[in-house]
């Protein structure tokens, strides 16, 4: 059987004036893979993502997501943005925020009511912040905060997950954690895709990588494509990560 | 009482306290949105915008009619908004640049066609001048209704959109991958802002309007966590600058009466930003206080209970001049510990751990910290 692929990417660019951010961006995520999009600061990488998710318009190329346009396919897709774009100061609790994520499906106008409260108290379980439904979002830690956008796309019920630098800024506990259960949602043949910085556990987390610098310089199975090639196209010829003693795989013959 | 009796039986006064306490419900309500999508100088925009909407209004139609007033100003604050929100996202220009830009142009417009106005010879003229400032004396019955109608459709509309506006108002490029149409939403809120503004110009004006939408909605947050709290609390702190405004100057005719509004809203700010638990000054410096003098504490029974681990009995008596030397000896602290029954003090200054001092040490050691 042939495997649908979960997002694929034709000849996308993006431009903030005349500045091209992203460059005729060609990409095939199959599902049920864990991937990575590695680059440089300003290679581009959230941008990529927001673009997906027509949060900013690209002046060209087409996406599908399962073989469809994003507009018809949207409650299969979630998105988790970079905690610090939003204020932790907004008056809500942890059970509120959750449940914002079942406001999409809902429809204007009705009110939240007890299966969306159940599917939001599930989640909150699962990234296991039970007991803090009641807490206020400001006094959460980075790692809570993160645990409870998390908890907020987990209630969306999505086959694609969207995570724009999910370990930035939280200790290895939560780490460990996020990273079990995204490990379980592939399990379920889900998708996920992240933006993701620390490149000494590319290996560890994911099964597939995208390396972009504006334009995409390389795309596959981490087993086969983490080299330290393209990791030197991608970050400058100086950068070698085997020379620093890690982990990565051996450039193919 | 008295106060309010006398408000209430005095037509004039009933009207305008009316009026005023439906701006501030409206303004402290849409405030809300404003302060915590953090678009709080939008508002100050929106009314100094709305003057070349009135001035052209009167223009137009040739006569002073509160309803055209309206329109006219809702369109001019409406037009302001869309530029703002236009050249900051076409532009390099910063929201705050662009919001002076747009203040300064709409302004300087207005006021151009006020003096014009004031100069051409029309007995029917005079007036358009209290927009400055506001004139809350000129509230008449109709105003009123027009004021009543709108605040009832802004209430409804709030209502039922709340979850969205939530949304909006708390991750609007999340809420986008979720289906919200976050265009429209935007639309709706920023018209609603524009509406509570602009009802509220004759009575406080276009200088000083903007204080209303922030305001009441700034106090609220510093008493509550919640969201519908916040909006609830707004409102009536709104309500309540506008009656006791009113009130003030019914009793003092000399003084103006939307600037007094805007001075009790403001006295409500002082207020919360000193006084309201957990986010109030006085609350923070208090637990600043307390964590020090805990802090304190604690350093101080470690102090102790490491002199007596030096000796094989950890309830050795010790003379309270061994301590002195300590960097943060002082008697005050000897005293709350021994208060505390942590260590006991004998009559020839002596002093020994009790067991629950003990206790406590070891404890403070493997946690960091007595609480």
């Amino acid at each position: 059987m042939k495997k649908t692929l979960a997002l694929q990417i034709h000849d996308l660019t993006v431009a903030y004036k005349f500045k091209p951010v992203l460059w005729d961006i060609d990409l095939s995520v199959p599902t049920g893979v864990m991937m990575a999009i590695v680059g440089p600061n300003g290679a581009g990488k959230s941008t990529l993502i927001k673009s997906v998710l027509n949060i900013v318009k690209p002046v060209a190329g087409t996406v599908t997501f399962f073989g469809k346009p994003y507009h018809s396919i949207r409650s299969k897709i979630t998105y988790v943005p970079q905690k610090s774009s939003v204020d932790w100061d907004f008056p809500t609790t942890v059970l509120d925020l959750v449940m914002m994520g079942t406001y999409g499906k809902l429809g204007w106008i009705k009110r939240p009511g007890k299966k969306e409260r159940k599917l939001a108290l599930q989640a909150i379980e699962k990234v296991g912040l039970t007991g803090f439904e009641r807490q206020q979002i400001s006094q959460l830690s980075g790692g809570q905060q993160q645990r409870v956008f998390l908890a907020r796309a987990l209630v969306q019920q999505a086959d694609l997950y969207f995570m724009d630098e999910p370990f930035q800024g939280i200790d290895a506990t939560t780490e460990k954690a996020i990273i079990k259960i995204l490990k379980e949602l592939i399990e379920d043949n889900k998708t996920v895709i992240a933006v993701h910085h620390d490149l000494q556990t590319i290996v560890e987390y994911f099964d597939y990588i995208a390396f972009l610098n504006i334009r995409k310089i390389a795309e596959g199975k981490v087993e086969d494509v983490f080299t330290n090639e393209n990791l030197e196209k991608t970050y400058g010829a100086s950068f070698n990560l085997a020379r620093h003693g890690q982990n990565i795989m051996q450039s193919p013959v | 009482m008295e106060f309010i009796i006398e408000i209430l039986s005095d037509y004039t006064t009933r009207t305008i306290a009316l009026g005023t306490s439906l701006l501030g419900l409206i303004s402290g309500l849409m405030g809300t949105w404003a302060v915590l999508r953090r678009q709080s100088l939008l508002g100050d925009a929106v009314a100094h915008a709305s003057l070349p909407g009135i001035a052209l209004a009167f223009l137009i139609t040739g006569v002073k009619n509160s309803l055209f007033f309206f329109i006219g100003a809702a369109i001019a604050g409406w037009i302001a908004t869309a530029w703002v929100s236009n050249i900051t996202r076409n532009t390099k220009i910063k929201t705050d640049t662009a919001l002076a830009i747009a203040i300064a142009l709409f302004f300087g417009f207005g006021m151009v066609l006020i003096t014009f106005i004031q100069r051409t010879p029309n007995a029917n003229q005079g007036g358009l001048e209290s927009f400055l400032f506001g004139q809350a004396a000129t509230l008449l019955r109709e105003d009123i209704l027009i004021m009543a109608i709108t605040a009832a459709i802004t209430i409804i509309i709030v209502l039922l959109l709340w979850k969205e506006f939530k949304l909006l108002a708390f991750d609007p490029q999340h809420a986008h991958t979720t289906g919200v149409n976050i265009k429209v939403l935007d639309i709706i809120l920023n018209s609603l802002i524009v509406i509570a503004i602009v009802i509220g110009l004759q009575s406080v004006g276009v200088v000083l309007m903007s204080a209303m939408l922030i305001a009441p909605a700034a106090a609220a947050r510093q008493w509550t966590d919640r969201l519908g709290a916040m909006a609830i609390l707004a409102s009536l702190f709104g309500l309540l600058s506008g009656i006791a405004g009113t009130g003030i100057s019914s009793f003092a005719p000399l003084l103006p009466t939307g600037p007094l509004i805007v001075l009790v809203s403001i006295f409500i700010v002082t207020i919360s930003f000193l006084f309201a638990p957990k986010r109030g000054l006085v609350a923070q410096y208090t637990l600043k206080q307390k964590s020090k003098k805990r802090i304190a504490l604690d350093s101080m029974l470690i102090n102790l209970f490491e002199i007596c681990c030096q000796h094989s009995d950890p309830q050795h008596l010790h003379s309270v001049n061994i301590l002195k030397p300590m960097p943060d000896y002082n008697k005050a602290t000897i005293k709350k510990l021994s208060e505390q029954g942590l260590i006991t003090l004998t009559k020839q200054k002596e002093w020994c751990l009790t067991e629950k001092g003990i206790t406590n040490a070891r404890r403070i050691i493997k946690n960091g910290g007595s609480s």
